[in-house]
């Protein structure tokens, strides 16, 4: 008994330490912004008279005193772009796209931790609560390795930028001088939290414990989404800077560097980016583990984990293209130039690329799906209806890569007779594509449902009638959905764009409604038999593997995007890039260093798991929780 | 078979009803006119 | 293919040499002639694998900034290793199968990207904080030629235009197709000898005149110098218009011409030097010095009136366009300069009558029916597209073919195109014009 209070008031302590160092940044970060007023205020003191030299926000208009030194104005030399017999973009891009990708690994695993570890707190089932926590106990695992990679990785970064682009970096630091350290102090707190979160998992296994553990993992992820926002703010600045003034002079309010135009936008789109990147990585951990595991329980294990990791990142992967709108229309509002310089200019056939790369994830996501069906006895009364399905995705996806203009040379135009092809034109138009994806979303949201309720027969009372209700509502959407696009040709423009609202609005009813309405059905239902996990074909794990590779490449092409929005500039209309390659890219030359860079990160992390594959065959295998697949009712599979 | 029948057009009706909801609910809220092309 | 291949055994050659080592080992140490067959294939595999293997290592290093479409085959190269390596090397089997699976879709996508049009943004414009007061007079030439016809040495093409836009209607060499205004080539001398001392310029006597604006500012006055006329010219285009050039029914009384310091072209000051001193330049000529030149401009606008010079901010690749269809239609319409030619219903200030009325809801279901008519467009909107695109595609009777630009397809977006044909095929006769988005 008194050592279980003595580990409770240890573990208490613990926990009071993180929130301190959580707060500790915060503190620090108090004073700052006021010797920030204050430095020159007592400087136009001392001066006696002499004018405080003012300046405005170049964003937010207000009036400020000039605190920073105007944005260097580089020239091409080996002053400002020193050059190492290669591209320094390049290199850079190369530094960061690694970085990056390591690092929204390392930052989504720990909330999928939290999940995981969550819902096996709240399981009543024993056996499958042991699972889970074994579960997210694994992900913990990986991760933990991944972020010394991202950590060497960072500093890899600072050491290129500070070579290659050093006035480019001395100006952005010196903006963010005030959180500078408050960075470094995040950084501190997250991988001290981060090893006492993992170190102490044992320990703290049971009861009230378990419940601190849980919190540290709340307060971890509090920790690792700051540090991730502090991140965005240096590329929210550089797209739509704040807070200085014409020149790039700092004025002395730093929330305003940090609060630019896209500066939320960017983070929401890039936390869920992020877990849905996560799940990707775990889903083709645990395919590689599945396809290489010699014993069926083994692959069991793998086959659920991969299945959760995947329902996981799907789920985040589905608001992600209304949080992708909202930036975008952020984009507009800030600079229409900018906005269409990305959908319309120099930069539309990469979105043609997206458009490609947003149907193959659908795609390969249906089909897993569609080949988990086969673990389940009872779910062959699906099987011949997914051609139909595949004919809905095929023509919404056809639909939606249709672009509607191109940049054209003056014979294509000629040859074309207009912007627009006569045909296939009239597919082209924002209309239809909503039409399409909307489609290929509520198809998605079909085969989940049908996924679900594979094995199962529902015994409520009002089962048929509830059967047919989701059989007509499905087909009601769908009809909707199209109609509405159809619709969009007969009324005006300023009309038409309205009704993208309510083509979503009856795609998330699916979504939502029919989930709910499922679940209910099945609540207590008649299984035909159990899920056998490790039942699954090979070629539905490769469906995950190319998931996991599509998005990541996805992640690279749109971080690409983004970036080059800028055009030739370090910092949007502050800081000109007058380095050699302040010009963009061919379509070709950013594909092949996408590629280069998403294969890169898939061989190092592959060769991560293999070294944690290492270290667990030495470490003798602690006794599976539970038999995987003689649960009767896996909770992953609703 | 009747019953099933009557669940359809129950369905149906329930379904048709609550999509030109949607419609018209979130057109209206943006200030524009479902409506449009027919009361044209 | 062949240097590609010495470059592949140079680089690869010890990690070849060193399997075809372990394939003799094995032939010596080896005696169950079963797992001697066996490790003699593996190794031979290997040595296909690692080949291969560098052979797309030589093709990207050697491509990478060339011919980087070549590079995906690369990638398709590894992902066939690491299959046919996967089958011979069991116990790796998954990891290299995945990374196959990896390759592959990563060569798919880079493919794809470089199958697709190539799109490079070039370079910047040179930042240069332009300070025309202190250049000599062949860098303001050279700074003019650019504004009016977006680059040096452009001036000789017909169909340039810049940010001036004048090549719009004005010729500037000679045998230049110039019908909507005068041909400006010798205007320097021109402008002294005919102009001034034409008896409707009434120099001296801006009352006299016969136009609806007699003086650009109350109390202006009239040109007296070569640099004067031209002055006056751009800032009070009605003060005088040479004979025939005026707006159509207007007995030369009125200009089709904007007045260039205003919007939408809104020259400044120091631009409009600057284009100025290349009308003398370019001819030969000493041009007046750049103080002399504004001190002109001063005289016609008032202080209130003056564009500010633009805060220098190159708007990117897209600046070359007259209009990006971030506008409304009305504003492309004058950035476009469509109204100094066309009446367009609805548009204000829309009232020239160079070219045909554009009542395309009306007109162009007519004129596709039209047996003269040799172009591909099935409906109006189409029609429209062709008709600002590729004007002498079908050309109105009654009106001049060759006189409507054909640049109309590369100087607006696509937004913009869109917003016009939209516009124009819902104006009707005879109905009210539709309201403008």
């Amino acid at each position: 008994m008194g050592r279980v209070t003595r580990k409770n008031l240890f573990s208490i302590m613990a926990l009071c330490a993180m929130v301190g160092l959580l707060l500790l940044p915060i503190v620090m970060a108090l004073p700052s912004p006021a010797t920030g007023e204050e430095a020159p205020t007592a400087d136009g003191a001392k001066k006696d008279g002499d004018k405080v030299e003012k300046g405005r926000d170049v964003y937010y208009k207000t009036e400020g005193i000039v605190v920073g030194a105007p944005a260097p104005k580089t020239m091409d030399g080996p002053r400002d772009y020193p050059r190492y017999n290669f591209e320094s973009r390049v290199l850079l891009w190369f530094a960061n796209q690694q970085h990056l990708y390591y690092g929204s690994f390392v930052l989504a695993v720990p909330i999928f931790c939290m999940v995981i570890e969550f819902m096996g707190v709240m399981t009543k089932d024993k056996a499958l609560a042991k699972r889970y926590d074994q579960l997210a106990y694994d992900f913990i695992k990986i991760s933990l390795t991944a972020y010394s990679l991202t950590a060497i990785l960072g500093g890899i970064l600072i050491f290129t930028f500070l070579t290659l682009y050093p006035a480019f970096f001395g100006y952005l630091s010196s903006i963010f001088r005030p959180v500078m350290h408050i960075y470094a102090l995040m950084f501190v707190a997250e991988s001290g939290t981060l090893y006492v979160y993992y170190y102490g998992w044992d320990k703290m296994k049971e009861g009230f414990l378990k419940w601190i553990h849980l919190s540290m993992s709340v307060i971890l992820n509090v920790i690792g989404t700051l540090l991730m926002m502090l991140a965005n703010s240096w590329i929210g600045f550089m797209m739509s800077p704040a807070g200085v003034d014409e020149q790039g002079r700092f004025l002395g309010n730093i929330w305003h560097v940090i609060h630019t135009a896209l500066w939320n936008p960017l983070n929401v789109h890039r936390l869920l980016g992020n877990m849905a990147f996560g799940g990707g990585v775990v889903a083709a951990y645990a395919a590689y583990k599945f396809l290489a595991s010699k014993t069926d329980e083994d692959r069991a294990h793998y086959d659920w984990m991969g299945y959760i990791a995947m329902a996981l990142g799907v789920a985040f992967l589905i608001p992600l293209p209304f949080a992708g709108y909202w930036l975008m229309r952020e984009v507009y509002a800030y600079r229409q130039q900018m906005g269409i310089t990305l959908m319309g200019g120099l930069l539309a056939w990469l979105f043609i690329i997206q458009a490609t790369m947003i149907g193959i994830l659908f795609l390969s996501t249906n089909y897993y799906l569609w080949q988990a069906m086969g673990r389940m006895r009872g779910a062959e009364k699906y099987q011949r209806y997914i051609k139909y399905l595949v004919f809905l995705l095929a023509c919404g996806y056809l639909v939606f890569i249709t672009p509607h203009t191109m940049v054209m040379t003056p014979a294509e135009l000629k040859a074309m007779g207009g912007q627009q092809h006569p045909v296939l034109g009239n597919y082209g138009v924002m209309s239809a594509k909503n039409g399409g994806i909307n489609v290929i979303i509520t198809t998605t949201v079909l085969s989940f449902v049908w996924y679900m309720r594979g094995n199962k027969v529902s015994t409520v009372s009002w089962a048929k009638f509830g059967n047919i209700f989701m059989g007509v509502f499905f087909a009601c959407a769908y009809i909707n959905i199209i109609w509405l696009a159809i619709y969009g040709y007969y009324i005006p423009a300023n009309v038409r764009v309205g009704l993208s609202v309510p083509q979503v609005a009856t795609t998330l009813s699916c979504l939502f409604f029919m989930f709910a309405l499922n679940s209910v059905m099945m609540k207590g239902a008649k299984q035909m038999g159990p899920i056998e996990w490790g039942k699954i074909s090979v070629r539905s794990q490769y469906a995950l593997i190319m998931l996991a590779t599509a998005f990541t490449w996805m992640m690279g092409l749109m971080g690409y995007i983004r970036s080059s929005v800028r055009l030739f500039w370090h910092v949007n209309e502050i800081m000109r890039d007058n380095s050699p390659w302040a010009y963009t890219h061919t379509t070709g030359f950013a594909a092949n260093m996408i590629s280069f860079n998403v294969l890169f990160f898939w061989l190092s992390i592959l060769f991560v798991f293999w070294l944690g594959s290492l270290a667990a065959k030495k470490a003798p295998v602690e006794a599976k929780a539970g038999v995987p697949g003689s649960v009767p009712q896996p909770a992953g599979s609703h | 078979m009747g019953q099933s029948i009557m669940y359809g057009i129950i369905s149906v009706i329930i379904c048709v009803a609550y999509f030109t909801l949607i419609d018209h609910v979130f057109m209206d809220m943006q200030g524009l006119d479902y409506w449009y092309l027919f009361r044209k | 293919m062949g240097n590609m291949i010495t470059e592949a055994l140079s680089m690869g050659w010890m990690a070849m040499a060193l399997l075809v080592g372990i394939l003799i080992y094995f032939q010596v140490s080896i005696t169950d002639p079963a797992a001697k067959k066996r490790a003699t294939f593996k190794t031979f595999i290997g040595i296909i694998a690692a080949f291969l293997l560098f052979f797309a290592i030589a093709n990207y290093k050697n491509n990478f900034y060339g011919e980087n479409r070549l590079l995906p085959f690369s990638l398709v190269m590894i992902t066939a290793t690491s299959f046919v390596m996967a089958m011979y090397f069991t116990n790796l089997g998954a990891l290299l199968k995945i990374g196959g699976v990896m390759f592959f879709v990563a060569a798919f996508l880079s493919g794809y990207g470089n199958w697709l049009p190539q799109v490079e943004g070039g370079f910047p414009p040179k930042e240069e904080k332009l300070d025309f007061s202190a250049m000599t007079p062949q860098q303001l030439a050279d700074e003019g030629e650019k504004i009016i016809f977006g680059g040096i040495g452009k001036s000789t093409v017909q169909g340039e235009i810049g940010k001036g836009q004048c090549p719009l209607c004005h010729g500037f060499q000679k045998g230049f197709l110039s019908e909507r205004a005068p041909n400006l080539f010798g205007i320097p001398e021109r402008a002294e000898k005919e102009r001034l001392t034409d008896p409707r310029y009434h120099k001296g006597e801006p009352d006299k005149r016969d136009t609806v604006e007699k003086e650009s500012c109350p109390g202006c006055g009239t040109g007296t110098t070569v640099q004067e006329y031209i002055a006056e010219s751009h800032s009070c285009p009605n003060c005088y218009v040479v004979a025939g050039f005026g707006l159509k029914g207007s007995n030369d009384r009125e200009s089709q011409m904007p007045k260039i310091h205003k919007p939408p072209i809104s020259l400044s000051l120091p631009e409009l030097a600057a284009v100025d001193t290349w009308l003398y330049v370019r001819e030969g000529k000493e041009p007046p010095s750049y103080e002399e030149i504004i001190k002109t401009y001063e005289k016609f606008i008032p202080e209130a009136d003056r564009p500010k010079q633009q805060e220098d901010k190159p708007a990117g690749p897209a600046s070359v366009l007259l209009a990006d269809g971030s506008e409304p239609v009305d504003q492309i319409f004058a950035k476009a300069q469509c109204m100094v030619c066309h009446t367009i219903p609805g548009i204000p200030g829309a009232l020239g009558t160079q070219g045909p009325k554009l009542e395309e809801g009306t007109n162009a279901p007519n004129r596709i029916k039209d047996p003269a008519y040799k172009g591909t467009a099935h409906s109006t909107p189409e029609y429209i597209m062709e008709s600002v695109v590729s004007p002498s595609t079908y050309v109105v009777k009654g009106f001049p073919d060759n006189l409507m630009p054909k640049v109309f397809g590369q100087k607006l977006s696509a937004g913009a195109l869109k917003k016009i044909v939209d516009y124009l095929s819902q104006v009707k006769a005879g109905a009210p014009p539709p309201k403008i988005s």
